[in-house]
């Protein structure tokens, strides 16, 4: 079982997030905003984080850049409804290890858990 | 040819959107060709209006890059409920919308419109930047009237009207990309010499 970190401003996403992973074994830790996340990240240390990118307080990539400087080895997948090339690419310089378009089904999420986990 | 370039970008767009629902819904998406208009941001209301005479939700949410705009989704209570109802199953429905009913629709039109706005932004080779969107439950003339006031620049309005069925109801909804006359025109001509290169290269 690992500890999964999602993170969401919307609870709706956020809920069906959590059947996926939950469904799948793992512990789900989850945080409404970028601060959060940071926050938890520190406190909990999990093994993974999903992450959105558009948030009131904070965009994702700024809060996956901040935990990535707190534990470089981080392991983050980013899941957004911003299908844009150059966000992609903007995020995998920064070192996530996975894009995802939002919604996603419960298959692209387990794979991109697998890879990335296994990783 | 503006119309034309408009409804294959449109097509897409609402054709990424109902796949975006479908996975939502785990359930099949039926969309139907939707009906496109072109208008000046000030005759907007009226259009409006003749259309849309329900009380319903308004998901609005601005954008900002090589060019800047507002995107609005409309649907009718009716539609609204028959949305949520295949998203949450059996919900109660009231007069007033619950906390939960409103963060799914925020979610939903997010989902809708950054899907049709990130494909703009895809076939220009731009990066636009997205803000929250906005869950305004009002009668349509009302809002409309407000809005456009508040609208400045954004002088034309593409109106999407879209119907789709899902899950054996019919949802209709509207979605608009308001722009300002200068950025339509460069939207207008970046998506045509794209079209023209792809076909060309064909």
């Amino acid at each position: 079982m690992k500890k999964i970190l999602i993170v969401d401003d919307s609870a709706f996403t956020r809920s069906i997030h959590t059947q996926i992973v939950e469904a799948l074994g793992h512990q789900v830790l989850a945080a409404g905003s970028g601060t959060e996340a940071i926050n938890i990240f520190q406190e909990k240390h999990p093994d993974l984080v999903i992450m959105d990118l558009l948030m009131p307080d904070m965009d994702g990539l700024d809060a996956i850049k901040r935990i990535l400087a707190i534990d470089p080895l981080a392991k983050t997948i980013i899941c957004s409804t911003d299908k844009q090339k150059a966000r992609q690419e903007e995020a995998r310089k920064a070192g996530v290890k996975a894009f995802l378009t939002k919604p996603v089904d419960a298959d692209q999420l387990e794979n991109a858990m697998s890879k990335v986990l296994e990783d | 040819m503006t119309l034309d370039i408009i409804k294959e970008v449109v097509n897409v767009g609402i054709g990424d959107a109902a796949a975006a629902l479908s996975t939502l819904v785990k359930s099949r998406v039926t969309i139907e060709v939707p009906e496109i208009h072109i208008v000046d941001t000030r005759d907007a209301p009226d259009f409006i209006q003749n259309e849309i005479r329900s009380l319903g939700v308004y998901i609005a949410q601005d954008f900002s890059g090589l060019f800047r705009g507002k995107t609005l989704l409309f649907y009718s209570k009716e539609s609204c409920t028959s949305l949520l109802k295949a998203l949450l199953g059996d919900i109660q429905v009231t007069s007033a919308l619950t906390d939960t009913a409103i963060a799914t629709l925020q979610e939903i039109g997010n989902i809708i419109m950054v899907s049709c706005v990130s494909t703009i932004s895809n076939m220009l080779d731009d990066t636009v930047e997205f803000q929250i969107p906005d869950v305004t439950l009002e009668i349509s003339e009302g809002y409309f009237k407000n809005l456009v006031k508040g609208l400045g620049d954004l002088e034309k309005t593409i109106i999407v009207r879209n119907q789709m069925i899902v899950r054996d109801n019919e949802i209709e909804g509207y979605f608009f990309i308001m722009l300002s006359f200068s950025d339509f025109l460069l939207l207008i001509e970046k998506l045509g010499n794209r079209m023209l290169n792809k076909g060309n290269a064909q």
